[in-house]
């Protein structure tokens, strides 16, 4: 029993992870434009349908496709931002959310349009050999997931904190008028805010859709996993996002092992209004703004 | 250096600065004086690229510069030290300084410029780790003082420095400003505190209702009969 | 005008009574009950967000569980609609104050979310509860026929006309409610909440309260319609607690315009009708909606409502200023 356990918790943080970089996107574009993203699982599911496009059509080999995937998706980021959500950024919530809602449907009906229902999956090359670590069986293809994921992190992470470009993130997002009036051009700021968290998001799609399948409907319940992350990290807090990720990955992978499978998203939410009623900024939310 | 001619700015539309005419010479202190809402700080933000005029130019070391975005003003060497300071609360001290020399590349020069701040505001190299969210009032002034001075701008801009400072600390700052003055920086004050303001500048205008009602050596000012019943209650 | 506003309800009332002498057609007829029934829920929505300042991502949540209630009462304990109706909504009026009493401390983004969150649950829960009919749903709901001695047999099988007007009397008693209620002491509260809610605190307006008031009447209106929608289809499944209720109503409040009475209900019309006309473009329809909604609110953030009466108000001040009556308003030009 306690193996299968041991089990669940390593699935769960490896799964949680991913939802790191999704919700981290998501977390710094409500952090720096106070957007509410919904069509932030859409760029998810482009990443995987992209790298689909890739391997299968185009047979390129997994790894540079899931490079030319990142570069891709950032530049498509960029050009969301410049066209749309610079038009829509500090407006009201319900102006962002219907707007983003629009582009959400947009994406989501046009890919089905160009894809077709049929789920696709990714060919990756990874061997189906599972790996034991002791007891625990680990795949290749979760290796590597987890193994990119952790390096994404590590190094965002880095860029935020320690280079000249992550101070003037953080003062944008701190009060954008000083970083105007220290030189900072804020909008390329946001137009790189935005376009790296595609990025991220469509980075884990491709991890996550080689380990399942792709559809283009894939982002809706990444997105509400994905809130679920930010909102108990603390909205607009990185590390916060990160350590929520893995505690909400292995709560479902517990929940859905040991129980049942569609319970698995509602414990998640349950664990948020807790969460909110106890303290309403988020676990790792500071008492002040 | 700095000229402004027939200037009107609207919020939507409220007119907030109506036929500004400023004239700052190089290597002077000159202050805008006037009372809340008068248009002073409109007018700093509309020379720093925050705000667009409507009307009229603004000329910097014979350059146009009236709608450009702030950051490229800044490269220009305009800095705007902003009311309120605005320092980055989560951000540190030393973080606060490096980011007002963000747009300079020269690495030495940026090293001796932080070093010159630790010497002006000893306070900020003692607490250059922690961050500017936890200092007091007025080592927050100092730190967005020193930021401003991080841009190493030909003009420097301030907007209400001595708000919301103890008396003490007023007369340092005023201090302060002078000295920046000597080291050959031109300087443009925007005070609501007349007496401060007018004993050190080179020139003032007094804005009322976003238009200039009077202009003249900060002496004259200092003296003439209708600003010491408005602004210095004598 | 004047007199156009007097009488424009009445007006209202007679267009929906002679709408079957023109309208013939089953599918029209089902359109327009969607539609009442959109007006019903957005009417409850622009409550809560257009006036009172709380974007509710949740209301589907409602609108499931008045269905439920309802169609379990009908189905376990054989009552008669017009017995289960209001008792849904009250079962609706309950779990909403509880769940306003919890959620309407948080403001801006936390309480979208926690409202998403919420209605997640409840979506969960029929699909995973055998009693509840679990992911097929419950089949077999009674039409609400009324029969009272020989004297009136209202018979609402096999014709869509008496759901019609029991459709828009719903529709037109929420327009009614609702407008009485911005238009009180409560509505003007609502509003100081919506605009600056620490200055309505300062003076003295007990926002908790007045914000618990304003989401109880929004969530009762989403019962009502949910448990009207369940013994209108006859059939309800999980699929009622599914996120694009609240999407579409969003889209109405946000596109007809928000905080204003008819915007929603402009909005009901657009949004229910709209995909019938795209349905021309078949598979495309969906990405062309997206895409229309991104421009709908770039172009007209404040709904379509304000935007025709803009256009109104030109149309009407050409034709004032045909005839040439020189100097007929000279304090327009004065203030310049």
């Amino acid at each position: 029993m306690l193996e299968i356990i041991l089990q669940y918790i390593v699935d769960g943080l490896m799964v949680g992870t991913t939802y790191a970089l999704v919700a981290m996107g998501l977390t710094m574009i409500f952090g720096m434009m106070d957007i509410i993203n919904f069509a932030h699982g859409e760029l998810y599911m482009i990443g995987a349908v992209l790298a689909y496009y890739l391997t299968s059509t185009l047979k390129l080999n997994f790894f540079l496709s899931l490079a030319v995937v990142v570069l891709l998706t950032f530049a498509f980021g960029a050009f969301l931002e410049r066209i749309l959500m610079r038009r829509i950024r500090n407006a009201p919530h319900a102006m962002t959310a219907a707007v983003t809602i629009g582009l959400s449907m947009f994406l989501a009906n046009f890919v089905y349009f160009v894809m077709g229902p049929v789920p696709q999956s990714i060919k990756a090359p990874f061997p189906l050999k599972a790996i034991f670590l002791g007891p625990i069986m680990l795949t290749q293809s979760r290796i590597f997931a987890a193994g990119v994921t952790i390096f994404t992190i590590i190094a965002t992470n880095y860029i935020i904190k320690h280079t000249k470009l992550g101070r003037a993130i953080r003062a944008t997002i701190q009060d954008h008028m000083a970083a105007s009036l220290a030189g900072v051009n804020t909008h390329k700021i946001y137009s790189f805010g935005f376009a790296y968290g595609t990025a991220l998001a469509a980075l884990a799609g491709v991890l996550l859709g080689a380990m399942f399948v792709v559809t283009p409907f894939m982002g809706e319940s990444m997105l509400g996993k994905a809130w679920i992350v930010v909102i108990v990290g603390g909205l607009g807090n990185i590390p916060g996002a990160i350590f929520a990720a893995v505690i909400i990955g292995v709560t479902e992978s517990l929940t859905a092992g040991l129980w049942n499978s569609s319970w698995a998203n509602m414990v998640s939410f349950i664990i948020v209004i807790i969460v909110l009623l106890i303290k309403p900024q988020g676990l790792f939310g500071k008492a002040t703004k | 250096m700095l000229k402004l001619q027939n200037v009107d700015v609207f919020y939507g539309k409220v007119q907030a600065l109506s036929d500004v005419c400023i004239n700052v010479e190089q290597g002077q202190i000159v202050a805008l004086v006037g009372s809340n809402g008068a248009g002073k700080s409109t007018t700093l933000k509309t020379i720093s690229g925050l705000l667009k005029p409507s009307r009229g130019s603004v000329e910097y070391k014979g350059q146009h510069i009236a709608g450009l975005a702030p950051d490229m003003i800044v490269k220009l060497g305009i800095g705007h030290c902003p009311e309120e300071r605005h320092v980055w609360p989560q951000m540190t001290v030393w973080e606060n300084l490096m980011m007002g020399a963000y747009s300079r590349n020269d690495k030495d020069g940026i090293e001796r410029d932080l070093q010159t701040n630790y010497e002006i505001f000893p306070k900020l190299l003692a607490r250059k780790t922690q961050k500017a969210g936890s200092l007091s009032g007025g080592e927050q002034q100092m730190l967005a003082i020193g930021r401003t001075l991080m841009i190493r701008p030909d003009l420097v801009m301030f907007d209400e420095p001595s708000l919301g400072l103890s008396p003490l600390f007023v007369e340092h700052t005023a201090q302060i400003i002078r000295d920046i003055n000597k080291n050959g920086r031109t300087i443009l004050l925007v005070e609501q505190n007349a007496q401060m303001a007018l004993k050190m500048a080179h020139k003032a205008y007094v804005l009322e209702s976003g238009r200039i009602v009077l202009e003249g050596t900060g002496e004259e000012l200092l003296f003439n009969p209708y600003v010491k019943k408005a602004y210095l209650g004598i | 005008m004047n007199t156009f506003k007097r009488f424009s309800p009445l007006l209202l009332i007679l267009v929906i009574l002679l709408t079957p002498t023109v309208i013939k057609d089953n599918y029209t007829f089902h359109l327009l009950i969607m539609v009442a029934i959109y007006v019903v829920m957005t009417q409850g929505l622009n409550l809560i967000f257009g006036y009172t300042g709380f974007l509710s991502f949740g209301q589907q949540a409602y609108l499931a569980i008045g269905a439920y209630v309802s169609a379990m009462l009908a189905l376990r304990l054989g009552l008669s609609f017009w017995v289960t109706w209001p008792l849904a909504i009250l079962a609706t009026v309950l779990v909403g104050l509880f769940i306003g009493f919890v959620t309407l401390r948080l403001r801006g983004a936390y309480f979208v979310i926690v409202t998403i969150g919420f209605a997640e649950v409840v979506r969960l829960l029929p699909m995973n509860i055998d009693a509840l009919g679990g992911p097929p749903g419950l089949r077999g709901l009674p039409t609400p026929n009324i029969h009272i001695g020989n004297l009136i047999n209202i018979n609402f099988e096999g014709t869509k006309i008496p759901y019609f007007y029991l459709a828009w009397a719903m529709a037109l008693f929420a327009i009614f409610i609702v407008n009485r209620l911005v238009n009180s002491r409560q509505g003007r509260a609502f509003l100081a909440i919506r605009e600056n809610d620490s200055l309505a605190q300062a003076v003295g307006i007990n926002i908790f309260k007045y914000s618990i008031f304003s989401f109880t009447v929004s969530v009762a209106l989403a019962g009502a319609a949910g448990a009207f929608f369940g013994h209108y289809v006859t059939h309800i499944s999980p699929e009622i607690s599914a996120f694009h209720w609240t999407l579409s109503m969003i889209l109405m409040v946000v596109v007809g315009g928000q905080g204003t009475i008819w915007g929603p209900v402009i909005g009901s019309f657009i949004f229910t009708l709209l995909p019938e006309w795209l349905r021309a473009a078949e598979q495309l329809r969906l990405p062309i909606y997206g895409v229309l909604l991104i421009l709908a609110v770039l172009f007209m953030p404040n709904g379509v409502l304000p935007w025709l009466r803009k256009i109104w108000h030109q149309f009407t001040e050409k034709t004032r200023k045909a005839p040439p009556e020189a100097g007929s308003s000279p304090t327009h030009q004065a203030s310049s």
